[in-house]
C-alpha cells in the first residue's frame, strides 16, 4: 500500500501501467465522484484487449466508495451511477451487499483477467448492516453469480448494493402480509455481468418483478433488467416489470430530502403489493 | 512502495552544443547504420502513404489511408531515441506521430503500413486507426498501448517506471534495474492533465521517467505559446524540482545524441526523471485530411523545409560512418524493402468481420491468439484456481407464441437466443 499524488488521471494511469508490467494493481479513489478525472484513463482501460486484439491487456481493480451515507448524502460523496460503468466496455462490476461478498469479489477482482470496478456502499462501511462473517481466506466469489436472498412464489424482488438491505426488510414485512413463500429476493452483487439466467428463471418462476436500486431511473441498470424481462421472460409475465429507485435528480444533503428521493422498505412494500394485486 | 527522492537536479534547461570533443563518445554510443535505416524507411513509408493519397482521385479506394500522420521531420530524433532504448524492461508511451520510434525498437515495414490501411495483424488487426500503435516486444523495450487521446500516453509511462522500481525494490529483482520508460510527447500534450499528473508523480517519486517533448511549434494549427507561456516547457520548467530538463535542436543529428544520451543516462543511473525538448520542423500538415497551407505562411512552411533533418542525418553520417556510396545503397535497400513490404500489406486480407466482437473481455485462447501483455500470466492466474463459473445454457422459449428466447423448462443451449450477454472468462 502507498500514497500517490492527489490526481484520480494519475492513480488509474498508474495503476494501468503497473498492470502492462505484470503486476495487479488495486487503486482507490476516495469517493465515486473523484472518479470523473480518471475517465479517460478509465475508458482507456476497458477497451485496451480489444483495441490491441488481445495484445495488451491491464486488468486493474479500482475501488470507489459511494452511494447515500448513514443521515448524510450530497452529490460528491453518494453519487452511486453504477450503470456508467456497466456501460463502459471491458470492464466488470461489482456492488457487494455486505462484507463476505466483499471479500469474495475483491478476490475474484484480483484473480480476473478483466479489470473490474469494485463499489463500496458508504452506508454498508463500518455499519451492522454490511457486516458478514468472515469467509476465509480461500472464499472466491466469482462475478455474474447472484444470489437468492429469500426464496417465493409470486414476486421477484432484484437489487444489489446496500438497498439489498432495505429490500431484506421489506420482504420480511411482506412475508408477514402475504406469507413467506410470496417474495423472491435477489442480490445481484455484480452488475456487468449480471446474473441473468437467475433473474430470469426467477421471474418465469413468479411472474412478476420489482427492480431497487439507487442510481437515478432513465436507464439506470433497472431499464436493461426490465428489457431483458420484457422479451426473454414476456410470456411468463403476470404484470408489467416495476422499477423502484431514485428519480432524476441528484442525491441531497439534508437527511430530510435524503429519505424523499431513496427508495425506502416503506415503498418497497408498497409497489410490491400493488405488483402482486395484479 | 516508498517514495524515492531524487537528488537535486539543475535548475536551468541548456541548451546543448555540438562539440567535437563528444564525437567519439556519440559514435560509439549510437548505431547510426541502424539510425539511417529506420529514418529512411520512416520516410519512406510517408512518401508511399502520402503519395496514395495525393492520388486518390486514380488509386484503388482500399490503397488510401483515412488518417495518415506523417512522422516527417520529426523522424531523425525518434530514431536515435529508439538507438538508446536498450534495456529489455524499457517501455515508451506513444503518440499519433511515433512511427519513428516503433521501427527503431522493431516494427516490421510491412505491419507499419498494413495497420494504417486497416488490414489484418498488426496493431489492432483493423480495429483501430493505424497510427494508434503497441508493440508487445517481449524481452525487449515494448511500446504500451497507445490511446486515441492526447495526453492520455503520460500517467500509464509513469506507472510503468514505477513498477520498474517496485519490481526491482519490492519483488527484488535485478533485471528490471536500470530500465526506465519514455513518453513521447508533441508540445501541444503539455497542456493535458495527463502530462502534469505523470510529471508530479515522476518528479515526487523519483521515477525513472524520460519525457520526450518533440516541438514541432504547432498543435494542429495552434502556436505552442497556446500551451505554455511562452511555448517552451523546458524553459518554464527550469526551476521544477526532481527534473533534469534539456532543450534542443532535433533536427541536429550530433546534438540530438548527445541531449538524448545525457537524459537516459541520469535516468538509467536512478537520478531521477528527465525532460527533453527537441525542436523539430513539421514538414507536412498535420494530418492526411488537414491544408496547412490554409493556416501557414509559404515563409514559414519554407523555412521548416530547410531544418529538414534527414539531409542533415546524410552529412552527418557520411562524414563520420559511412561513405556516400553505402548511403545511396541503403536508400535503395530500404526503397526496396518498403515497395515489398506495401505490397504486402496491400495483399494482406481485411480481418474476418466475425472476429471483431472478440477480446471485449478476455476469452478462453484459440488457436492463433496473441497472448496478452499484461497483469497475470495464465499460470499465475491458474494457480489461484478461481472456481468454474455454472453452466449458463437454457433451452428454447415454449410459449405459445415462440420467441426464440429461452425457456426453463430444460438446460439445452440455444444458439441465436436472445442472451447476447458478453463473454466472462
Amino acid at each position: 500500500v502507498f500514497d500517490t499524488s492527489l490526481s484520480e488521471e494519475g492513480i488509474v494511469g498508474r495503476a494501468v501501467g503497473m498492470a502492462y508490467s505484470g503486476l495487479v494493481p488495486v487503486a482507490e479513489i476516495q469517493f465515486r465522484k473523484y472518479a470523473d478525472p480518471a475517465a479517460e484513463q478509465l475508458n482507456n482501460c476497458g477497451t485496451v484487449r480489444w483495441r490491441t486484439n488481445n495484445r495488451f491487456a491491464a486488468p486493474v481493480v479500482v475501488r470507489m466508495p459511494g452511494g447515500f451515507g448513514k443521515d448524510v448524502g450530497d452529490p460528491w460523496h453518494s453519487l452511486s451511477d453504477e450503470v456508467r460503468f456497466a456501460h463502459a466496455l471491458g470492464w466488470q462490476v461489482a456492488m457487494p451487499s455486505d462484507a463476505s461478498d466483499a471479500v469474495g469479489l475483491l478476490r475474484a477482482a484480483m484473480r480476473s483477467p478483466n479489470p473490474s470496478i469494485f463499489f463500496e456502499h458508504r452506508a454498508l462501511l463500518m455499519t451492522s448492516d454490511g457486516s458478514a462473517p468472515y469467509p476465509g481466506d480461500d472464499y472466491v466469489l466469482p462475478f455474474g453469480r447472484g444470489r437468492v436472498l429469500r426464496a417465493g412464489e409470486r414476486l421477484t424482488i432484484v437489487s444489489w448494493g446496500a438497498l439489498v438491505h432495505r429490500c431484506q426488510e421489506a420482504a420480511a414485512t411482506l412475508a408477514g402480509r402475504h406469507g413467506d413463500d410470496a417474495v423472491e429476493l435477489i442480490d445481484l452483487r455484480t452488475v456487468a455481468p449480471w446474473d441473468r439466467d437467475l433473474v430470469l428463471a426467477s421471474v418465469r418462476k413468479t411472474g412478476r418483478c420489482l427492480v431497487v436500486h439507487e442510481d437515478t431511473r432513465t436507464a439506470g441498470f433497472g431499464a436493461e433488467i426490465a428489457a431483458v424481462l420484457a422479451r426473454d421472460a414476456f410470456w411468463w409475465l403476470d404484470a408489467p416489470v416495476e422499477r423502484y429507485c431514485v428519480e432524476d435528480v441528484p442525491m441531497p444533503y439534508h437527511p430530510t430530502l435524503l429519505d424523499a428521493v431513496l427508495p425506502s422498505a416503506a415503498g418497497v412494500v408498497e409497489r410490491a403489493e400493488a405488483l402482486l394485486r395484479v | 512502495m516508498a517514495a524515492r527522492p531524487a537528488p537535486p537536479a539543475p535548475r536551468a534547461a541548456r541548451p546543448t552544443s555540438p562539440t567535437a570533443d563528444a564525437l567519439p563518445t556519440v559514435l560509439a554510443r549510437v548505431d547510426w547504420r541502424r539510425v539511417a535505416r529506420h529514418a529512411l524507411t520512416s520516410r519512406a513509408l510517408d512518401d508511399a502513404e502520402e503519395t496514395t493519397n495525393r492520388n486518390k482521385a486514380s488509386v484503388p479506394r482500399e490503397h488510401l489511408v483515412l488518417y495518415q500522420f506523417s512522422a516527417r521531420g520529426h523522424d531523425v530524433a525518434q530514431c536515435v531515441l529508439g538507438a538508446l532504448l536498450d534495456h529489455p524492461h524499457d517501455a515508451a508511451g506513444a503518440y499519433y506521430r511515433s512511427r519513428p520510434l516503433l521501427l527503431a525498437l522493431g516494427l516490421s515495414a510491412e505491419d507499419a503500413l498494413a495497420s494504417p490501411l486497416g488490414r489484418s495483424g498488426g496493431f489492432s488487426d483493423g480495429r483501430d486507426i493505424g497510427v494508434v500503435c503497441n508493440l508487445p516486444t517481449r524481452g525487449g523495450p515494448m511500446v504500451l498501448p497507445m490511446a486515441g487521446d492526447v495526453g492520455g500516453q503520460y500517467t500509464p509511462v509513469a506507472g510503468w517506471a514505477q513498477s520498474v522500481l517496485y519490481h526491482r525494490d519490492e519483488l527484488g529483482d535485478r533485471a528490471w534495474d536500470g530500465a526506465l520508460g519514455v513518453a513521447l510527447g508533441g508540445e501541444a500534450s503539455v497542456a493535458t492533465s495527463g502530462f502534469w499528473s505523470a510529471l508530479t508523480m515522476a518528479t515526487t517519486l523519483g521515477l525513472p521517467v524520460l519525457f520526450y517533448v518533440e516541438d514541432n511549434g504547432l498543435g494542429i494549427s495552434v502556436p505552442s505559446s497556446f500551451q505554455t507561456p511562452g511555448g517552451n516547457i523546458a524553459a518554464n520548467l527550469a526551476s521544477f524540482g526532481n527534473l533534469f530538463v534539456r532543450d534542443g535542436d532535433g533536427s541536429d543529428p550530433l546534438a540530438t545524441a548527445l541531449l538524448l544520451a545525457a537524459a537516459v543516462d541520469h535516468v538509467r543511473a536512478g537520478r531521477g526523471p528527465a525532460l527533453v525538448r527537441l525542436t523539430v520542423p513539421r514538414l507536412s500538415s498535420h494530418s492526411g485530411p488537414d491544408n496547412q497551407k490554409a493556416y501557414r505562411t509559404p515563409e514559414a512552411i519554407a523555412a521548416d523545409e530547410a531544418r529538414d533533418p534527414l539531409p542533415r542525418l546524410r552529412a552527418f553520417c557520411t562524414a563520420h560512418v559511412m561513405d556516400a556510396a553505402e548511403w545511396d545503397a541503403l536508400e535503395a535497400e530500404v526503397a526496396r524493402d518498403v515497395g515489398a513490404a506495401l505490397a504486402a500489406a496491400r495483399a494482406r486480407p481485411v480481418s474476418d468481420p466475425a472476429r471483431v466482437t472478440r477480446f471485449v473481455v478476455a476469452e478462453p485462447a484459440a488457436p492463433g491468439d496473441a497472448d496478452a501483455m499484461g497483469g497475470l500470466t495464465d499460470a499465475e492466474r491458474s494457480a489461484w484456481a478461481v472456481p468454474p463459473r455454472r453452466p449458463r445454457a437454457a433451452p428454447p422459449c415454449a410459449s405459445p407464441r415462440p420467441c426464440g428466447a429461452r425457456s426453463p423448462a430444460s438446460s439445452r443451449s440455444t444458439p441465436g437466443s436472445s442472451c447476447s450477454a458478453r463473454t466472462w472468462a
